[in-house]
């Protein structure tokens, strides 16, 4: 068993932060954290359908028919993010990875273990769309980004995953080389509206 | 003159405006304290307190004062702020005053009112258009450089700041359903209408105040009423963002607009991270575009003194600022429009004469004229402005609007205000960006947007609508077309307002009396006359294109706002031509300026670029490493442990890699999972080498190649199970490889069953090479046996470490790139860091020491090994030798045109190794090869890619190009470097220099 001590998250080296803005008020929260479990699931372009089916048998949900969509399961929150892609962000550290490839066998499709490719950034606050807003051409109107949603976006050119989990609260599913400038960037953008940073 | 004493100027109005006399605010100008209100511009302002002159003119240093009262402003451009916050040319009728504005007047020395330079208007005769082109082209073709120092000295506007900008700039994505700009009547009627129908608006008004030109009625009138309730009605839809300050100055692809935010006075505060102005790339479904009309000036002698301003600047000072532009005006016009300023200035108590050009003015104008104790001239046109400094007295002549012809001289006037106004001019400007044509409509003597682009439209005085009621139900209609582009619709009725002025005019040339003397101006910001126009057509220029290059009538920050129909207006007459045969010149973004800052936002300084850290940044940095960016990521470079400096520190990291024990950061590395049962069968495709029979637990180096047979790549890749493999690509290509494969698997191969992942952040990666290696990983990993039976050269292995590494997973190859026995080490990334310290400590009593990427480049150019500076993008796999690589027995990606002629040619440079002959002979990378006897001269015969200095060798050492590649092995070349001036000279050898058996790394 793997002594959790042994890991290294790659925001060490960023603080606590509690910057208010002019005010007083801090309009922004953002959490960082590493993840215990991130897999892959992924086929072919003729896979789909068999992939899609195998997962709904092995996970018992209904699958999200379309990109962007999601789906909590008792494994975790499985993400669509690609026609033949589905992103599993793990609750426990558990070996996700073998379950699944019980039933993912390799003719059906891979299960590729991510769970130290990506760190997850929560944003929330008063301010949270506004700062979001400043780093990723995404539009936030609920019409187009629904509460549980997930959206394939970027900045810098530097992929990121925003989960929306309320009206002015997201998640942020970033690569882990990146994550440290990631934090630092947010921060940045959040200082205006008041910013903490809470790490665990 | 109604004039008060009150602080806020002598020129300031007892009451009415839509300043605020509670709050006093003081500004300077070069130095020089000026009070005004809250709500004043600094050109409001400056008028409160009588000074109209501001400014010199940029070619002939002309006293020039205020034109207009907004962004049409051509001659009040004042430098802002000091040291990093300075900024020149902005205008003073959009700068809104605030306490601590610090302004100074541009292109003047010592001073505004004694400016030395004012001998180029005694010199003006020779400084006509073409000047600098005429006069400046010799002797040599360098002597441009030596004129542009003094000619940029003595012409121009200010200058910008050389020091960095302490202020905050940032920038911000706004998607909306209907994006409408401009708040006058129509752009209101638009938002509203769009608003009720349940779209999404964002409204932006570049000016401080929603209004437009409802702004510039009296405060009691049926427009400010109509201001206040639509407004009022727009807010109570609960869907409208209202955004002033904010110029959308760009229309591009998409429907994205480009905006501009500029904070109110005092809230940007770089300390608490609150921008000086914010970048809004606005994606709108649908635009609407209500840019409103500027005012045209006349062209008469004198036009450009202080103290002549357009009329609708007189009404903005007056009935917005309650400031007295003048006391004795004479306004000129050809329109109804114009009078609004004239009765604003006769309320105020100022004695007002009209002069309008036609011979008939409507009945209630001229009602109201007499009301206010204004004497109206009709057919009457100002042709001269006498005065220094200031506007003194005027000229005013017969003329007949039927023939646009002016007669004898009537009068002369004292005078300290001429108001002009030569009708209405459109804005095309953003419609243009979209390539929307402008196109000339006859009836109203203005050029209006053709068709707009899909989901645009166009309202109120912009398309040309003439009337209040006009521009309302232009915009009404352009609110309910741009709802229906997001399926919305509403029913109900715009808000009119009760006035039936007209903005038609009766267009009108140059007004030249008889006696005319003094300069006539069609672009004041350029200073380009009327001569100007036409010396330029008598040289022939008769393209609008060309005449504004020529004359630089259309440039500068105003981008002709005021001048560019006045200039076509003319240039049709020299060629007597139709204004709609002429055309337009072409209108680019940005409508008014932009500040760099905005543009850069928070991408500066540490925030410039993203940044990509391995697990070990933070130890190399606690243990010396020097830094480098290596693309987005950054890598030691060297450990200042090693040595003062980089060239005595790598050569001491390469030592003991070649002697003992070295690790290096490979995280860089791209890696990439390859999955499912067709894996084998596409890297058999993909690489020029054979996978399909490479055993599990083995790994096998090979090249891919573009489809047009240019190297793209080379790597390791390894076979973890029968249908995964795991596979690495170089740092710099790691991206394309990855987009590469999955292009060949959803376009090219759709029927293979493979998946392709990138895994480069999931693995931290370290390279751990020498003679006594694997002692080191013994110690490290005692439950590996690492004997090369067990463990051979290429092979792989997974497993999970043990005691202080207990539970850690490792994924552990035996290859090399340095030439020495080498192992990367892989394990994931939350772990890089634990296991890196683990290696380092098990390697200690072998003297294990971290090596930098220079160390790592010089050992692998020792051995021959080709990375990114060979695989330039234009290299074959022949090219680097390494062609018999390429499978015969399969068909692979880039295979076919690798046979091409053009890559098949026996003349191209290939690989060889290079070394010095003579001690100094150190060339650097990209020095050109020539032979002995070949000119040193031009393309040579190949170049060096990458160089080092050999300790073991004793020599520096290099991989280059050369053409016939090894067959030289042996000659004596030339290497020259054009830049530094230096020939080298060297030898052609075998591009590995070490160990070309390979027993070192077998060992």
């Amino acid at each position: 068993m793997l002594d959790s001590t042994f890991l290294r998250s790659p925001f060490t080296g960023h603080h606590a932060v509690s910057q208010p803005d002019r005010q007083g008020h801090v309009q922004v929260q953002l959490s960082a954290h590493v993840l215990p479990s991130v897999t892959l699931i992924s086929t072919w372009v003729r896979g789909e359908a068999k992939l899609l089916a195998t997962l709904k048998h092995a996970l018992q949900v209904a699958i999200p028919q379309s990109t962007g969509k999601t789906v909590s399961c008792s494994l975790g929150l499985l993400m669509r993010t690609g026609p033949q892609e589905l992103m599993l962000i793990g609750t426990r550290a558990e070996d996700i990875q073998t379950a699944l490839r019980a039933h993912i066998v390799a003719d059906v499709g891979s299960v590729t273990d991510l769970s130290q490719a990506r760190c997850r950034i929560h944003v929330s606050g008063a301010k949270a769309q506004e700062a979001l807003g400043k780093l990723f051409a995404l539009d936030f109107r609920q019409a187009a980004f629904a509460v549980n949603d997930i959206a394939l976006t970027g900045h810098h050119h530097v992929p990121c995953t925003v989960h929306r989990l309320g009206d002015q609260s997201f998640d942020l599913y970033v690569f882990s080389t990146y994550a440290f400038g990631q934090l630092e960037s947010l921060i940045d953008a959040s200082r205006e509206f008041g910013v903490e940073l809470s790490l665990n | 003159m109604n004039a008060s004493q009150h602080p806020g100027g002598a020129f300031r109005l007892a009451t009415g405006g839509r300043i605020d006399r509670s709050q006093n605010i003081r500004f300077t100008l070069d130095g020089k304290t000026v009070e005004g209100f809250a709500g004043d511009t600094a050109a409001s302002a400056l008028i409160a307190h009588g000074q109209h002159l501001v400014a010199r003119s940029f070619k002939y240093h002309r006293p020039r004062g205020f034109m207009g009262a907004g962004v049409e402003e051509t001659n009040a451009l004042l430098t802002v702020g000091q040291d990093g916050t300075r900024e020149p040319n902005i205008a003073a009728t959009v700068l809104e005053i605030e306490p601590g504005l610090t302004t100074q007047t541009q292109n003047a020395w010592p001073s505004v009112r004694f400016d030395l330079m004012a001998i180029n208007s005694v010199l003006s005769p020779f400084f006509v258009a073409g000047f600098y082109y005429k006069t400046f082209m010799g002797p040599t073709r360098g002597a441009w450089m030596l004129y542009e120092h003094f000619i940029r000295k003595a012409a121009g506007l200010g200058a910008s700041a050389s020091d960095a900008d302490i202020n905050r700039y940032d920038w911000h994505n706004d998607y909306t359903d209907v994006l409408v700009i401009g708040s006058g009547a129509a752009g209101l009627s638009a938002a509203l209408h769009a608003a009720r129908a349940g779209a999404d608006v964002m409204l932006v008004e570049q000016d401080f105040e929603m209004g437009g030109d409802l702004l510039n009625h009296r405060i009691d009138s049926a427009q400010a009423k109509w201001l206040k309730q639509t407004l009022q009605a727009l807010d109570a839809t609960g869907k409208v963002k209202r955004f002033t300050r904010a110029t959308a100055f760009g229309v591009y692809d998409g429907n994205t607009v480009g905006v501009i935010e500029r904070s109110a006075p005092g809230v940007t505060d770089p300390t608490f991270g609150v921008p000086r102005q914010r970048m809004r790339t606005v994606r709108a479904a649908a635009i609407v575009m209500a840019c409103g009309a500027i005012e045209r000036p006349l062209v008469f002698a004198g036009n450009d003194k202080p103290g002549v301003m357009l009329a609708s600047a007189v009404s903005s000072y007056v009935n917005r600022y309650a400031v007295a532009p003048g006391k004795n005006a004479l306004f000129c016009v050809n329109n109804d429009t114009a009078y609004l300023g004239a009765f604003a200035l006769a309320r105020s108590g100022a004695s007002v004469h009209v002069a309008d050009l036609r011979a008939s003015v409507p009945a209630d104008l001229t009602s109201q004229a007499q009301q206010l104790g204004i004497t109206l001239h009709t057919s009457t046109a100002v042709t001269e402005v006498q005065g220094g400094l200031h506007a003194k007295s005027c000229t005013l002549s017969h003329y007949d609007a039927t023939k646009a012809t002016v007669q004898s001289e009537k009068c002369r006037l004292t005078i300290d205000l001429v108001a002009m106004s030569g009708g209405w001019t459109p804005t095309v400007h953003l419609s243009s960006h979209r390539n929307v044509k402008p196109i000339y409509r006859t009836d109203i003597a203005c050029f209006v947007p053709g068709a707009f682009d899909r989901a645009q439209f166009g309202a109120g005085s912009m398309v040309g609508e003439q009337t209040w009621r006009g521009a309302i139900a232009s915009g009404w209609l352009a609110g309910a077309q741009a709802a229906g582009v997001v399926g919305l619709q509403e029913s109900g009725q715009a808000p009119e307002i009760e006035d039936t002025t007209s903005m038609a005019f009766v267009p009108a040339g140059p007004l030249r009396g008889a006696n005319s003397k003094g300069k006539a101006f069609i672009d004041f910001q350029n200073d380009v006359t009327v001569s100007d126009i036409e010396l330029a057509h008598r040289e022939g220029y008769q393209s609008v294109e060309h005449l504004k290059r020529y004359t630089t009538s259309g440039m500068g920050t105003d981008q002709g706002k005021t001048s560019n129909l006045n200039a076509l207006t003319l240039m049709a007459a020299q060629r007597e031509m139709d204004i709609s045969a002429v055309g337009t010149t072409t209108f680019r973004p940005p409508y008014t300026p932009a500040s760099l800052g905005a543009l850069a936002g928070r991408n500066v300084g540490p925030h410039f670029q993203p940044e990509r850290r391995t697990s070990m940044h933070d130890w190399h940095l606690a243990h010396g490493g020097v830094k480098m960016e290596a693309g987005l990521w950054l890598r030691p470079l060297w450990y200042t442990t090693h040595g003062a400096t980089l060239s005595e520190a790598y050569k001491v990291e390469m030592d003991f890699v070649r002697e003992k024990a070295g690790i290096a950061d490979t995280s860089t590395l791209g890696k990439i999972d390859v999955q499912g049962p067709d894996a084998a069968e596409f890297l058999d495709r993909v690489y020029v080498n054979g996978f399909s029979k490479l055993g599990v637990g083995k790994a096998r180096y090979g090249f891919m190649l573009r489809e047009d047979g240019i190297v793209l790549d080379d790597g390791t890749t390894s076979r973890i199970s029968p249908t995964q493999f795991f596979m690495t690509t170089t740092t710099a290509q790691a991206a394309r490889v990855m987009s590469h494969l999955e292009f060949l698997l959803q376009v090219v191969w759709p029927e293979l069953r493979v998946t392709v992942a990138s895994v480069s952040d999931q693995w931290a990666a370290m390279s751990v090479a020498g003679p006594e290696v694997r002692k080191v990983l013994e110690a490290a990993f005692p439950n590996v046996d690492f004997s090369t039976d067990v463990f051979p050269h290429m092979g792989v292995l997974d497993t999970v470490g043990t005691g202080a590494l207990a539970g850690v997973p490792l994924r552990i190859l035996r290859l090399t790139f340095s030439g020495e026995l080498a192992y990367e080490v892989f394990t994931p990334t939350h772990l890089g860091y634990r296991v890196w310290e683990h290696l380092l400590a098990s390697g200690k009593p072998w003297q294990l020491r971290p090596y930098g990427l220079e160390a790592l480049g010089s050992l692998r150019i020792e051995k021959g090994h080709v990375v990114g500076s060979e695989m330039d993008g234009r290299t074959t796999l022949d090219d680097l030798g390494m062609g018999k690589m390429a499978s015969k027995l399969k068909p692979f990606w880039g295979g076919a045109l690798r046979q091409s002629e053009n890559l098949q040619r026996t003349n191209r440079p290939t690989l060889v190794g290079l070394e010095a002959i003579g001690k100094d002979d150190a060339p650097s990378n990209g020095a050109i090869l020539f032979f002995a006897d070949d000119t040193v001269q031009g393309h040579g015969r190949g170049h060096i890619t990458s160089t080092t200095f050999s300790k073991s060798m004793g020599k520096a050492i290099g991989l280059g190009l050369l053409e016939g590649g090894t067959a030289h092995v042996g000659k004596e070349i030339i290497a020259a470097s054009p830049t530094q001036g230096r020939q080298y000279r060297l030898r052609v050898v075998d591009p590995c220099f070490l160990d070309a058996e390979g027993v070192r790394y077998r060992a």
